[in-house]
């Protein structure tokens, strides 16, 4: 079971602290919503526990090791798609070549995320011609081919429509359901609920709730919680 | 029969003098822009992704190189070859090797801008998902050149086509000699100071059609290209 821990993690942009003194351990599996106002800085948290950028201070380890190693066994999704100038099937077999998958594994590996992803018609297409939610599906099986323990999601349906989301959200219970982790960063408030065993709230850089989301969306202990949840903040 | 008639008649009926003449163009042409990418589509790439010292400096350096007068290279290639050169105990002046020589120098710069060209937008569209998966520095440079594949083959065809249309330096370190260093364009500067006129025209026309056939596959590649860059 990954276990992460943040020990008082700071971040600053030309001496403007964007998190401040952030400490928190999860271990437990399912969904970790990162939730948050515009710019209180939930994608730069889920930078920072990914281990792409390094805190100014504090530590950030994933099982006691830093998080900046072994970044393949976790998966990243960006906001917007980052698409290689590939087909959709070489996509999603660019991971495997940096694990050194074998062949036949590679195959398997690649059917099975077409198959998730409800890409498969598209596999030969170049990844270029995707819809925008075909694209982030394309990057969430792109991230989980490697089979990692975490996934990391910085807003992955944000400007999808309805349907998009909801294909979304399948894969991520079909991961869940598998045993892996997953950390979501999202301000949209309804699918954290849909979502989420466990919320991390921050405002202004600080985190400010961390507990059970049934517990979060019911009875928030901050202000600044209760001014988010009813739309004030 | 008019010259263009006389030319045409050597171009179609495959005129011996006239295809060893084009066979060595090719060749020649072929192997330095072979020699001159495998130098400047992995130095374009590294000075487009990496930050070191030195590094605006070679690239104001490299781009410069474009402008390079062709007879001032072959001037300096032939002033390394010649007898009283540092290369000079090698006898390779007026010789094919001496014109690949030149003619990798001329390419080498074109190809490294059109590389890096095309590896900059590349770069910066690839960095956070790269750096997400902590690709080796080796990793990202072979995915960025295969990435940019359909710009960089382009490139080359680019540096190709300089290459065969080059006169200036492949005359002063070749010698233009007859049946051993005498390539299209300094045929035809020679055939047609002589008079030769149909010759001059035969190889003119081959010229011709092989720089259609690499613009044309310049702009059929680059659409095909297209098809995999992400619209904005």
């Amino acid at each position: 079971m990954a276990a992460l821990k943040l020990t008082n993690v700071s971040y600053s942009v030309d001496g403007a602290p964007l998190l401040h003194d952030i400490s928190f351990m999860q271990e437990n599996k399912g969904v970790n919503a990162i939730l948050g106002p515009n710019g209180a800085g939930k994608s730069l948290l889920l930078s920072l526990i990914h281990g792409v950028i390094k805190p100014d201070m504090g530590l950030v380890t994933w099982n006691g090791i830093s998080a900046q190693r072994n970044k393949l066994t976790r998966g990243y999704v960006f906001q917007t798609p980052i698409v290689l100038r590939r087909s959709v099937r070489a996509n999603l077999a660019y991971p495997l070549t940096l694990t050194r998958e074998n062949t036949q594994d590679q195959k398997r590996a690649i059917d099975e995320m077409l198959k998730l992803s409800h890409l498969a018609p598209l596999a030969d297409q170049p990844a270029a011609s995707l819809s925008g939610g075909e694209a982030q599906r394309m990057a969430i099986a792109r991230a989980l081919i490697t089979k990692p323990a975490v996934l990391l999601l910085d807003e992955p349906c944000s400007n999808l429509d309805p349907a998009s989301t909801k294909l979304i959200e399948a894969m991520i219970r079909t991961f869940i359901s598998d045993g892996g982790s997953v950390f979501i960063s999202t301000h949209d408030l309804a699918q954290a609920k849909r979502l989420a065993d466990v919320v991390l709230f921050i405002e202004a850089g600080q985190l400010l709730e961390h507990g059970p989301a049934d517990e979060f969306f019911a009875k928030p202990a901050t202000p600044q919680a209760q001014a988010y949840l009813s739309g004030d903040l | 029969m008019t010259i263009f008639g006389q030319a045409a008649e050597l171009v179609l009926s495959a005129d011996a003098e006239l295809m060893a003449v084009v066979g060595l163009s090719l060749r020649v042409s072929l192997t330095a822009t072979l020699i001159a990418s495998l130098f400047a589509i992995p130095l374009g790439t590294a000075l487009a992704i990496w930050q070191f010292p030195l590094r605006q400096v070679l690239v104001v350096i490299s781009t410069s190189m474009m402008a390079l007068p062709p007879v001032v290279v072959g001037l300096i290639i032939y002033l390394l070859l010649s007898r009283a050169g540092p290369l000079g105990s090698y006898g390779i002046l007026f010789t094919p090797t001496a014109m690949i020589m030149a003619q990798s120098v001329l390419i080498f710069p074109i190809v490294l801008a059109l590389t890096r060209e095309a590896i900059l937008p590349l770069d910066r569209d690839y960095k956070n998902l790269l750096d997400a998966w902590d690709v080796s520095p080796l990793q990202r440079l072979k995915t960025l050149i295969w990435d940019a594949r359909f710009a960089v083959v382009t490139g080359l065809l680019a540096g190709f086509g300089r290459a065969l249309a080059e006169v200036g330096a492949v005359i002063i370190v070749g010698g233009n000699i007859a049946g051993f260093t005498r390539v299209m364009t300094t045929t035809i500067a020679l055939e047609t100071s002589k008079g030769n006129l149909e010759l001059a025209l035969a190889l003119g026309i081959i010229l011709l059609s092989i720089a259609v056939t690499i613009n044309t596959a310049i702009h059929w590649i680059s659409s095909f290209g297209r098809k995999y860059q992400v619209k904005r």
